[in-house]
């Protein structure tokens, strides 16, 4: 029976070529923009591997110190370790505290010097392997001691190992940073520029290397951010408010100056969009977002009603017809669905394999893979078959309740 | 007008579609003018051919390191030496150390300046006379500068300060006090103004230009962030001279880790505000493909629909320009209809001072010209949305269509 309904339903799509294009297009085109808007903001806001714990991480990248006398913000930089050491280290409330600094370009070159060039490197704690989910494809990361001894050992991007060595089997080499000889603990899968907390092309303990100090205003402001990482979301606020605590206590011992950490520690979102040190008006930020997504799906909604009312028009005549020659009201309306669903599968898988292609164009350095969501898809596809359909069905029962006549006169 | 009426079912859901897609178009098309203005402001340099020299020291563990007491001269003295030695080199064209100053950097530094009783807060760069050759940097006049006129520890102020501090008098010859000294300063030239950066307004500044000694002076409290900058000759190999000078500028303990072209800077200068223009511009082509979708089908199916009525009408001597006319005038009635909220919101929006006037007030040109463009955008859309379904009801042979009913 089913089988029935499908030719039928194929047969109409061959015969009205252009509507059905068209009808084709805009559904397209609706999933298209929903998985790209959807497949970016997992790269940038949802769990990505490395990050792939971001959904119970806190962020802390902006130190900025205020006057105690007249309570006047005099600046903005990173954490100076003192900070970030005194504020966050060993918090109760959380898993894990990694502290990275603000990533550090130099000269990486094998020791006999033949292959030598620039590299950025992110210096970092031991807790930061834990924090992120690296892929080791050689060896693995450094240890706690070896943080604490600033023994000098690196761990590579594969795409470093190459270039250096041509392999990546290269745990236990040696390679100049900066002319100092560091040895390769581990060689890591290559990260995405989305994943922008532990993006780098080298991975070094920040204990190993000169890290630049501010000392002035009390050593409240230097190079370096922290990371939390809680057992659960729903953490969070505990977790702000140990910090508040250890602010007030780090304040009190602070002689000039105060330090001001704004609406830190933020979530990621507020990571992403935190870009001036004063922090950016989130809830405008949410606003405009969804504003814009709501205009964006109104537009093909309003689209695909439309174009399904005009194919229905086309169909009145027919469903009339049919009725003179016995059809159920029932048989009628599921053959507009099954016309309806087929429209909007092919249009869903189109505008799917689209949208990937279009992401790959957009971003050639995103990793596809970890960002493929079923349920998102089945979400936008159901959105567009509610839309395809309804518009479809409500004139479809119309024409099959009204008497012949009126659908025979129109013809 | 009265087919629009007897179709208005589907008009309605065709209007309403033009009407959102006018009014999103509109607020985009402000936005992208607004853009567009702004990134064609001159901005008195040249980028092209040049790079960021980035140097640095070794440390203790370092292979090649030389300790403290074997150095033969200060860190200050070796930052000029590298100068020296890549403007010495054939492939580089001119080389520049400054503090502070080089385009695209992300921190600044501010100082103010006093002219009698008027203070004004600058922008500050501390550069070498050469600075003004390596990025082509021109006089208010827009001539270069002449390596004459430009005399160390003086002044040169942008034609924007020079306007606000000296009411349309030269500056050139006269002093300024400078911060909380009491000494004055010479202000020897005044350059053509200056925005930070593409889409920015241009930013009041002066320089400070350096002797060598000044150089030394300050590379040498400053040898962590000093800025040097070269312009390489139009015919060099970029690849040759950094694999070169990997080698060729070890000065004591100063090595080169890279050769950045300051292009590379301005893109991530700028990355965040080319970013929010793409992704308007992507939303505006999603909705206009969507609006063109929605014109098509409804024409469409509109003239197999009217084949009978089409038919009828050219048997009767109408042409075939003449039905097209039609279902473009329909097409247009469409179109004028969905521009009026479209206008409204956009005034609108203007007024209450939700669109950007960093760059431009909200005038009433700004209003015209912008609602002109969308009109014809939107007109462009209707036109080929229609321009298919036209020609296929003008091939109706009128028997035929005749013959259907």
């Amino acid at each position: 029976m089913i089988k029935q309904y499908f030719k039928q339903a194929t047969y109409s799509i061959k015969e009205n070529k252009v509507l059905s294009a068209i009808t084709i297009s805009g559904t397209a085109l609706a999933i298209c923009l929903i998985m790209i808007m959807v497949m970016t903001y997992r790269a940038k806001v949802k769990n990505y591997p490395p990050e792939t714990k971001r959904d119970r991480m806190l962020y802390v990248k902006w130190a900025g110190y205020r006057y105690k006398e007249n309570g006047e913000i005099s600046g903005n930089a990173s954490l100076s370790l003192q900070t970030a050491k005194q504020c966050f280290a060993g918090l109760e409330t959380t898993e894990a505290v990694t502290i990275t600094t603000r990533p550090l370009l130099k000269l990486i070159a094998t020791m006999d010097e033949t292959e030598k060039f620039k590299c950025k490197v992110l210096p970092a704690d031991a807790a930061f392997w834990h924090v992120f989910d690296f892929s080791f494809l050689n060896g693995k990361g450094y240890t706690e001691a070896d943080v604490n001894s600033g023994l000098k050992k690196v761990v590579i991007s594969r795409r470093t190992a190459r270039k250096l060595f041509g392999t990546i089997d290269v745990s236990g080499r040696q390679v100049y940073l900066g002319y100092v000889p560091y040895t390769v603990v581990g060689v890591v899968k290559d990260v995405s520029k989305f994943a922008d907390s532990s993006h780098a092309d080298v991975w070094i303990p920040y204990t190993s290397t000169y890290i630049r100090e501010y000392p002035w205003a009390d050593n409240i402001s230097g190079s370096y951010l922290v990371k939390l990482l809680a057992r659960r979301p729903s953490d969070f606020s505990a977790i702000r408010k140990e910090v508040k605590k250890r602010v007030e206590a780090y304040n009190r011992q602070l002689l000039e100056y105060d330090l001001e950490l704004y609406e830190q520690p933020t979530t990621r979102f507020g990571d992403t969009e935190n870009l001036k040190a004063e922090g950016g008006d989130m809830k405008r930020i949410k606003r405009q977002g969804i504003i814009a997504i709501l205009l964006l799906l109104i537009v093909p909604a309003v689209n695909l009603s439309g174009l399904a009312l005009s194919r229905m028009d086309e169909r009145k005549s027919e469903i009339g017809i049919r009725k003179a020659f016995g059809a159920r009201r029932s048989v009628l309306i599921a053959q507009v669905f099954m016309d309806n669903f087929l429209y909007t599968l092919i249009g869903g898988a189109a505008g799917f394999a689209f949208s990937y292609l279009l992401l790959y164009l957009l971003y050639r350095d995103i990793f596809i893979g970890p960002l493929l969501s079923p349920v998102v898809f089945l979400i936008a596809l159901f959105f567009c078959l509610v839309l395809n359909t309804v518009s479809a069905v409500i004139p479809a029962w119309n024409a099959s309740s009204s008497p012949i006549v009126n659908d025979l006169k129109r013809s | 007008m009265k087919i629009c009426w007897n179709e208005r079912k589907k008009n309605a859901f065709l209007l309403t579609e033009l009407c959102i897609v006018a009014i999103a178009l509109w607020y985009v098309t402000d936005y992208l003018f607004i853009m567009n203005a702004s990134y064609h402001v001159p901005l008195n340099r040249d980028i092209k051919d040049t790079y960021n020299v980035i140097i640095t020291q070794r440390e203790k563990d370092s292979k090649g390191y030389i300790p403290e007491e074997r150095l033969t001269q200060t860190k200050g003295e070796d930052i000029l030496e590298i100068a020296n030695r890549l403007r010495l080199h054939p492939a580089v064209e001119n080389a520049s150390v400054s503090l502070v100053a080089q385009p695209y950097i992300t921190h600044d530094s501010y100082t103010v300046l006093h002219r009698d009783t008027l203070s004004r807060h600058l922008r500050c760069y501390m550069v070498d006379r050469e600075f003004f050759d390596v990025f082509r940097i021109r006089a208010k006049n827009g001539s270069p500068f002449l390596l004459e006129d430009l005399l160390p520890e003086q002044l040169v102020l942008t034609a924007d300060v020079e306007k606000d501090l000296f009411e349309g008098l030269s500056a050139v010859g006269k002093q300024i006090r400078w911060g909380e000294e009491e000494s004055m300063r010479n202000i020897c030239a005044v350059a053509g103004t200056m925005p930070q950066a593409e889409f920015m307004t241009p930013l009041p500044a002066f320089f400070y230009i350096m002797s060598d000694k000044g150089v030394v002076e300050m590379a040498e409290n400053n040898w962590e962030v000093i800025e040097m900058s070269v312009r390489l000759k139009p015919d060099a190999d970029e690849d040759a001279f950094r694999k070169e000078m990997m080698n060729g500028l070890n000065v004591q303990n100063f090595y080169l880790v890279d050769i950045q072209p300051i292009g590379d800077m301005r893109t991530s200068f700028l990355e965040h505000t080319v970013e929010q223009v793409k992704n308007r511009i992507y939303i505006l082509l999603f909705l206009v493909l969507n609006a063109f979708l929605a014109v098509i089908g409804v024409f469409w199916f509109r003239t197999s629909r009217r084949t009978n009525e089409i038919g009828l009408r050219k048997a009767v001597g109408s042409t075939c320009k003449g039905i097209r006319h039609i279902l473009f005038s329909e097409g247009i009635v469409l179109l004028i209809l969905a521009m009026v909220p479209a206008m409204i919101i956009g005034a609108a929006l203007g007024r209450f001072d939700v669109l950007s006037t960093y760059f431009m007030p909200f005038t009433l040109k700004r209003f015209a010209i912008v609602t002109a463009l969308c009109f014809l955008s939107l007109c462009l859309i209707v036109l080929a949305g229609i321009y298919f379904p036209a020609r296929r009801a003008s091939k109706i042979h009128p028997v035929e269509a005749l013959r259907e009913e």
